[in-house]
């Protein structure tokens, strides 16, 4: 029945839509918050929509408090770990496809096994070892337990695997050198997952908190995150900067979203396909 | 026959400069930490004086640590009740999504966007949620008649929110692994079974299901081991600051983090870890072995 099926269709789009709201919510919230004047913040009954603009709460948070160098860091961090996981992903990937090589099965499989252990459960030595290292407060040192991917290598190898062997080898028969064969063919026919690959990382790597927590000691070197929290737990009564503070830590990793969307979904997407 | 020798050479050699030093790298960042961690459970270490062997000393210590207790059991608990609630939202949410045809783009987008915003500015938002002064959620009950309840701040019931929250960030997540899997079911099944008349209930519960239980049962486990690991929500929705007080919720990574950090008893913490890491490993043979009954 035409109307049955009309009927049904409202109530599945009222339905996600309602869920929708849910779900976008509270950014709004917190970004209208962090766009209002602290007077306004204390108003009830709250006001919805900020009545006028009031940037003093970026102000606040972005010279003040040094987000603008907690972003910095965050941001040379997660770059530190997207290049290095895509160098030894892309590398090791590769080679793990195209080569045979004694030892290759248990290699890889030993790899693969270290993806089921949650960092949490490692991290305590892992802090042994930099502290030995004396790499505290040192950009290698936090964006050490993120240099290595090893779904990351499963993902490459996964699609390198596709790569047809006789392009590889007809390079080799004009007489190119492995190491150009990587670059010059392999590289780029990989650069779809190497991109959703970057991405995953990059959010990863934005977000890392428990690591941070733990091996940053001095201000100059938080992250985001890490800053955001201090500061919202010393100065949790100005509402406005806070939310500022959490919008400004939140907007990178949203940019990144809505540009490459497409990329992030494909790339979530075929991490809950593998399976 | 040298060329041959050669170009076998020329391919070890290639391999062995590639996979080498990333192992290596693996070695250093996981391997060791991982059997350096298992070792130390065995001992005292408290950094200040070399590690002392102490048998099984910090495992029989697990047994009567009443925090410890009390985090396994908050941690079991949102684990499941966020397992379950999460997964059947998503299965529900991306079967509806997946009747709009050209809408589902877009909704699975806007459901994907707590998934993308960071835990820590996650939890600000929500404890300014929270708020019990000025928070919207208060308001909104009293604004129904309902009253305001004091969000954060009864000890024993923390744990509602941080599920709340864990869920609310976690759905989008699902939803677009569910999605994809449904899209992968050939619609030929559902225009058979609709020639049969079937109505939408039977196909769901004939078709729909039996095909997505290999994609909900590695979900279940990889979402159960994701929430058994929760610990940046629970840090950060429960630290107490100034003005507004608020009660721990204690989980697993939370001891392990304390005992190893705070109070630096660097063997302790390893013992809860090698804890942790035992029932991961338990959950991930028992979905192998589910997985090897389905097939």
């Amino acid at each position: 029945m035409a109307g049955k099926a009309k009927a049904a269709r409202a109530a599945t789009h009222a339905l996600l839509a309602l869920g929708s709201v849910l779900m976008v919510f509270p950014f709004v919230w917190m970004l209208f918050t962090s766009l209002k004047s602290p007077s306004e913040i204390l108003q009830v009954p709250p006001t919805f929509f900020p009545r006028r603009i009031d940037p003093g709460n970026y102000q606040a948070v972005l010279s003040i408090q040094m987000f603008s160098r907690y972003i910095l860091n965050s941001f040379i961090i997660s770059a530190i770990s997207v290049a290095s996981v895509l160098l030894s992903s892309m590398v090791a990937g590769y080679t793990f496809a195209k080569f045979k090589f004694p030892l290759r099965n248990l290699l890889f499989t030993v790899i693969l096994a270290t993806a089921i252990m949650p960092f949490e459960v490692y991290m305590v030595s892992i802090y042994l070892t930099i502290r030995s290292l004396h790499l505290f407060d040192t950009y290698l040192g936090i964006a050490f337990p993120i240099l290595i991917m090893s779904f990351g290598i499963f993902f490459i190898r996964q699609f390198a695997l596709s790569v047809p062997d006789e392009l590889l080898d007809a390079a080799r028969i004009d007489g190119a050198s492995e190491p150009w064969i990587l670059l010059r063919v392999a590289v780029p026919l990989c650069v779809s997952p190497l991109l959703a690959l970057a991405i995953f990382t990059f959010t990863d790597a934005w977000g890392f908190f428990i690591w941070p927590l733990v091996v940053i000691n001095s201000k100059e070197m938080f992250t985001v995150d890490l800053g955001l929290n201090i500061f919202h737990r010393k100065f949790y009564v100005n509402h406005g900067p806070v939310a500022a503070g959490a919008v400004v830590a939140i907007l990178p990793l949203l940019v990144v979203f809505a540009v490459l969307r497409r990329r992030f979904m494909e790339g979530i997407a075929l991490t809950g396909i593998k399976a | 026959m040298p060329f041959i020798q050669q170009a076998r050479r020329h391919h070890y050699l290639f391999a062995l400069c590639t996979v080498g030093p990333v192992f290596l790298l693996f070695l250093f960042i996981r391997i060791i930490p991982v059997i350096r961690t298992a070792i130390l459970s065995f001992t005292d270490y408290s950094l200040m004086s070399r590690p002392q062997f102490t048998g099984l000393y910090n495992y029989l210590k697990l047994l009567t640590d009443e925090n410890f207790r009390i985090a396994l059991l908050n941690t079991s608990i949102l684990a499941f009740t966020c397992v379950t609630v999460t997964l059947s939202l998503a299965l529900l949410l991306s079967v509806l999504m997946a009747s709009t045809e050209r809408a589902s783009g877009l909704y699975s987008l806007i459901y994907f966007i707590p998934v993308v915003i960071p835990w820590v500015p996650a939890s600000v938002i929500w404890r300014w949620i929270l708020d019990p002064k000025l928070g919207i959620l208060n308001f909104l009950l009293s604004s129904v008649g309902l009253p305001g309840q004091s969000w954060l701040q009864h000890p024993h019931q923390n744990l509602i929110p941080v599920m709340i929250v864990a869920v609310w960030k976690t759905l989008g997540y699902y939803i677009l692994v569910f999605f994809v899997g449904l899209r992968n079911i050939p619609p030929m099944y559902y225009d058979a079974a609709e020639i049969d008349g079937a109505n939408a209930r039977r196909r769901f519960f004939l078709i729909t299901l039996p095909l997505m239980k290999p994609i909900v049962l590695f979900s279940v486990i990889m979402a159960i081991i994701h929430f058994f690991n929760i610990f940046t929500l629970a840090y950060s929705l429960s630290s107490s600051p100034q003005g507004s007080p608020s009660y721990e919720t204690k989980v697993l990574v939370w001891e392990i983090y304390r005992n190893g950090f705070a109070f630096h008893k660097m063997g302790y913490a390893s013992a809860q870890a090698v804890f942790l890491l035992i029932v991961v490993v338990v959950l991930i043979l028992v979905q192998f072995r589910t997985i090897r009954y389905d097939t």
